[in-house]
């Protein structure tokens, strides 16, 4: 075929493509979700397996009720880097004690752990000889529903020089003035190096429910029971007897984890389910395809060889076709993927392997027509070769068959991955769609229907994109058929 | 005579197609990373005279050749070796679950071939109607929409905000005890899983059914059947469907390994006390022998729903006794 | 005296995405009783599509446009489906359709298929319909002791003899052949046609017979009309047709036609492709293929006029041209 030729045909074959209504709807289909796979790492800053903690877990979406609270940082400078930080703080002292910024020392952070923010930090000085506290308060104006997790960050350092003791406590002033101990250190003697409180002062630690709540199901509900006026406050108390004592407080910040988060919430882990349904496109749109061309390519050469030679090859490749066809597909397929490792590739390989008996018999029945057709004994009889009549009559001919057969494989493969992943068999380094409606069955979120709703929305949609693009080829490769 | 060798025929390819689903079953168990014994020694640290009794226990230190024939001749007497989990033989395991899943299927299985050849005969009839359109849509929403999916969606709405039907299980806990009590109780526990499968399937069979209904009104035996003066209802439902039932009859017969593989989708989503729901615990505790035993059934009930396909296909169709 | 059917300018076409397919266009004829009747052509000239309307047997997308179809004075067109498919089909007109073999139905005995005609349009026992059964089938030759058996079990000839069996199973006053032995080979179908011959003198039947082959036609029929690209353009007595055809395309067919006893000439053809019914030429429809095509063939349809005694011709030329006498 020369190349104006071609031209003429391919554009040809746009102009009726394009004519057809559901080939239009497939498409425009598609692309919105090619769209969404390429554009995944710009739609949204998160990575959808690692980035954990988004906010607190199961998080709903931020639209559905504006009165639940959002992640809130009570502090709004934790650092400390200038003495204008201290501004949202006020500071109370008694007795002996004195206060200040200080930009000599600062938390440096725990390698591996944790990132500290470097110089700048409060400290408390108590005065020789002297009983003293000092009381920091952060106060924040509470307007949304109770939250369920409430969790404090600090980090402190004492300095010692002859007899003294000092100690630590991190409260919480309700709105109807009631303080709750959150943490306290204990009376301690003697220096320290920059220290945090282990376990965390976190409400999802549940000793710190049950000594502050007598409950171990309490939550943080608890410390915010309706909105108004609440403090965090730390007091640092110093007993001199003689000696100095300097206690350095740096990194203090609260959190209450948002109970509501992006566009469709968060997981169990709290990682953002959005964007979870973004990158989900493109794996389901490589495994979809790429399990499709493996069946496809298998079965144009099993149909071809086993239409065009006959004989007991065709025999053979028939009854391991109809033996195939009898397994079960998807128990055979829970077996494998569990005995040789739920990989990606093993998965792809694995669904295209399994998929291409029904297409051999498609493109060997359409061969053994084609055999009979004049050209094809012209070329044989003027000595065409197997080899070149395959290649330049028989190949030609079934390829239409093979573009329409590949677009509806691709469904199929779409969704027997996602049963795969909902079994709990898909790749566990990967969060498909398939997988995220197994973390609704797992952790039993029914209920939530932003999580449990999208991601089988999205593979319902993204095969019908397919099959619509498959019936639409059928539509316009075999012309005979239109109206069926 | 010529029926009689039709039946030899495809008995002797299902005893071959089970064989052969053995073997495979056989090679893909020797091909695990380990062996049990291995991993068992690996858990809880045996000593080597312990290894070496679970060796002969479990058959491993014989040659491949007698542990497989061993194998076989155990699997055809029913014994699929021991549920790592449960520590009972899979056998007795999957027996008391089977029942629920037949049940399940079977009831799935007759409301969707019912209700999908009827729209499709209609479809098929009428052309372009509002029961061809959605015999198409129906085709279509079963090629892309997961069953296990549309199953949550079905609980979302009717088990959890509606409360109309229970979220869980196969009976109520406890299950009444007055016999037709628990007839309805099973049913109603049913209704869900059920209705989520036939959604799925029915609109696939209708989409079959429609095509070889349209197929066979085209073939001159419609047309004489027309001419000799029958009614539209003799020609459609006695000439048309005698015919266009036997491309159904294969149909349904492969599409029965597909529904099992859907019914395990669903229970699991229902909590059904059935395989599926057996599947998915034995995943989460990597209990291959037990996976390997569930394969191993469901593999013999579709042979056997193709086998007797194959016999309905020869009752139906008198070219087939000749061959 | 009045014909037993008598068709008067029938239009029908079939209505397409791409348009309309003119595919029958103002066809007249008529068929006395007894009387045997040819229609040639070549296929896709529309002589099925006039079959078909016979019993208003027409597909979906048929639409009648104009003319009508009398039988013994009934008009067929203006009955409604129901009373067609009650008195006018297999009971006044039967067929003996194109391709037997696919024209039983696989799944049941041929027996059985016979008795269905039977029980449908006669009050008769079962018993009885399946004794008329075997005798119309030992009349066409096939052995009773065959008849329970499915088609397949069947050779193409007994089948095609099955269908005229069936086609006289409710004796019929009109039998529509149409290409009754096409798929047959050369053997069969001199013996099929034997019985098709003698049944139609012994019964006293009227028949259509539908065929692209002319030897067919020759054969059996006692009048033969030829069509041409969904009109007809000659209509005589065979004997007359076969000795002096009028038409240009009648000529080219039967001079395409080797006579065995004839002096030896060369074979003349026709030359160029039937028209695309979707757009048909104006005026005759065989002008650009006519060697005496004239301005007026291309503009004015020639009508159908007996032009000779008895000699019915669709040709502008037709007295112009005495080489064509």
């Amino acid at each position: 075929m020369d190349r104006g030729r071609l031209a003429r045909s391919v554009s040809e074959f746009g102009r009726m493509y394009l004519g057809n209504r559901m080939g239009q709807a497939g498409l425009a289909l598609l692309f919105i979700f090619i769209g969404m796979a390429a554009l995944a790492p710009y739609l949204t800053p998160y990575d959808p397996m690692y980035t954990m903690q988004l906010a607190n877990f199961r998080a709903k979406p931020q639209w559905l009720d504006p009165a639940l609270p959002p992640n809130l940082y009570l502090i709004t400078d934790p650092g400390l880097p200038s003495v204008a930080a201290l501004g949202e703080w006020s500071l109370e002292l008694t007795g002996g004690s004195s206060a200040s910024w200080t930009g000599s020392e600062g938390y440096p952070g725990i390698p591996l752990v944790e990132e500290g923010s470097g110089p700048g930090a409060i400290e408390v000085t108590g005065e020789p000889s002297a009983e003293g506290t000092a009381v920091v308060e952060r106060i924040y104006q509470y307007a949304y529903k109770p939250p369920r997790r409430f969790s404090v960050h600090l980090a402190y350092k004492a300095q010692v020089t002859g007899e003294a003791t000092w100690s630590i406590q991190v409260l919480l002033r309700q709105s109807d003035g009631n303080l709750l101990e959150l943490w306290s250190s204990g009376p301690r003697r003697g220096s320290q190096g920059w220290t945090v409180p282990r376990p965390q002062i976190d409400t999802n630690d549940a000793i710190l429910r049950l000594r502050l709540f007598n409950d171990i199901l309490g939550d943080a509900s608890r410390m915010f029971p309706r909105g108004g006026e609440y403090g965090l406050v730390v007091r640092v108390s110093t007993v001199s007897e003689g000696g100095t004592v300097k206690v350095y407080l740096d990194d203090v910040s609260a959190r209450i984890w948002g109970e509501s988060f992006g566009l469709l919430g968060t997981d169990n882990y709290g990682r953002d389910i959005f964007t979870q349904l973004m990158h989900g496109s493109r794996i389901s749109i490589i495994i979809g395809i790429f399990s499709a061309v493996i069946a496809v390519v298998l079965g144009v050469l099993v149909g071809l060889t086993s239409g065009y030679l006959g004989g007991w090859v065709d025999e053979l490749a028939m009854r391991i076709n109809d033996i195939l066809l009898t397994i079960p597909g998807l128990p055979f397929l829970i077996v494998l993927t569990a005995v040789l490792g739920p990989t990606i590739w093993s998965v792809i390989i694995l669904i295209g392997f399994l998929g291409w008996m029904g297409i051999a018999r498609l493109i060997r029945s359409q061969v053994l027509t084609l055999k009979t057709k004049a050209f094809v004994e012209a070329s044989r009889a003027s000595g065409g070769g197997t080899w070149h009549i395959i290649r330049v009559h028989l190949v030609p001919n079934v390829m239409t068959m093979a573009y329409t057969q590949l677009a509806l494989t691709v469904p199929g493969a779409i969704v027997t991955e996602a049963a795969l992943s909902f079994l709990g068999l898909g790749d566990p380094f990967l969060q498909t769609w398939g997988k995220m409606l197994h973390d609704v069955q797992y952790y039993g979120a029914v209920a939530e229907w932003w999580w449990a709703v999208p991601p089988g929305l999205c593979i319902a949609l993204l095969s019908m994109s397919f099959v619509f693009i498959g019936y639409a080829l059928d539509d316009i490769f075999n012309p005979k058929l239109r109206g069926r | 005579m010529g029926l009689l060798s039709y039946v030899a025929k495809r008995a002797a390819f299902a005893v071959v197609t089970i064989l052969i689903i053995m073997t495979m079953n056989f090679v893909i168990f020797r091909m695990m990373p380990g062996n049990p014994v291995a991993m068992i020694a690996d858990m809880v640290r045996l000593r080597p005279e312990q290894v070496a009794r679970l060796y002969e226990l479990f058959g491993l230190d014989k040659p491949l050749w007698d542990q497989y024939v061993q194998y076989m001749v155990q699997s055809l007497r029913g014994f699929y070796g021991y549920s790592y989990y449960s520590q009972r033989p899979i056998a007795e395991d999957i027996m008391v679950r089977l029942p629920n899943t037949l049940l399940l299927v079977g009831t799935a299985t007759v409301l969707s071939i019912v209700i999908g050849m009827v729209i499709g005969i209609l479809a098929a009839a009428r052309r372009g109607s509002l029961v061809d359109v959605t015999a198409i849509s129906f085709g279509f929403l079963g090629n892309s929409v997961p069953v296990f999916w549309l199953g949550l969606i079905l609980l979302l709405v009717f088990g959890v905000d509606l409360k109309w039907f229970p979220i869980r299980g196969t009976t109520s806990v406890p299950a009444p005890t007055d016999p037709l009590a628990l007839v309805l109780d099973i049913m109603w526990h049913m209704t869900l899983p059920t209705f989520a499968l036939v959604i799925i399937l029915f609109g696939g069979y209708a989409l079959i059914m429609r095509a070889a209904m349209i197929d066979v009104l085209t073939e001159d035996y419609i047309q004489l059947a027309r001419a000799k003066g029958l009614d539209e209802r003799t020609v459609l439902y006695k000439h048309a469907l005698r015919n266009a039932m036997l491309p159904m009859v294969t149909v349904i017969a492969l599409a029965f390994g597909f529904l099992l593989s859907g019914a395990l989708l669903t229970e699991t989503v229902f909590s059904w006390y059935g395989l599926g729901r057996y599947i998915w615990d034995a995943i989460l505790k990597q209990d291959y022998p037990a996976l390997q035993g569930i394969f191993f059934i469901i593999s013999v009930m579709v042979v056997a729903a193709n086998l007797i396909a194959d016999l309905v296909y020869g009752f139906l169709d008198p070219r087939i006794r000749q061959e | 005296m009045t014909a037993l059917l008598e068709v008067r300018g029938l239009k029908m076409h079939y209505g397409t995405v791409k348009g309309d397919v003119k595919a029958v266009d103002d066809v007249s004829f008529s068929l006395e009783a007894g009387e045997s009747l040819g229609i040639a052509g070549e296929s896709g000239c529309g002589k099925t599509s006039v079959a078909l309307a016979l019993m208003k047997l027409q597909p979906g997308n048929a639409k009648f446009l104009g003319g009508s179809i009398t039988l013994d004075g009934m008009n067929v067109l203006a009955l409604d489906d129901e009373k067609i498919r009650r008195e006018v089909r297999w009971k006044r007109i039967s067929m003996v359709p194109q391709a037997a073999m696919n024209a039983l139905n696989p799944v049941f005995t041929v027996k059985d298929q016979i008795i269905e005609a039977i029980l449908t349009h006669e009050d008769v026992s079962e018993k009885e319909a399946e004794k008329r059964t075997l005798e119309l089938l030992k009349r066409v030759g096939i052995d009773p002791s065959r008849a329970g058996n499915y088609p397949h079990e069947f050779s193409g000839g007994m089948k095609q003899r099955a269908m005229i069996a069936m086609a006289l199973a409710c004796n019929p006053e009109i039998v529509i052949a149409d290409e009754p032995t096409t798929a047959l080979d050369v053997i069969v179908q001199a013996q099929v046609l034997k019985v098709i011959k003698t049944l139609q003198r012994d019964l006293g039947l009227s028949m259509i017979l539908i065929s692209h082959d002319l030897s067919v036609v020759a054969e059996t029929c006692e009048r033969t009309v030829i069509m041409y690209a969904g009109s007809i353009v000659e209509n005589t007595s065979t004997v007359e047709m076969f000795r002096h055809p009028l038409h240009p395309y009648s000529v080219g067919l039967i001079g395409a036609f080797p006579k065995l006893t004839g002096e030896r000439k060369r074979l003349e053809s026709i030359t160029g492709n039937p028209p695309n019914l979707l757009d048909p030429p104006p005026g005759c429809r065989f002008h650009p293929r006519c060697p005496h095509a004239r301005d007026v063939c291309t503009r004015i349809v020639p009508p159908l006029l007996e032009t000779h005694e008895n000699h019915m011709v669709a040709c502008h030329m037709v007295n112009r041209h005495p080489e064509y006498r």
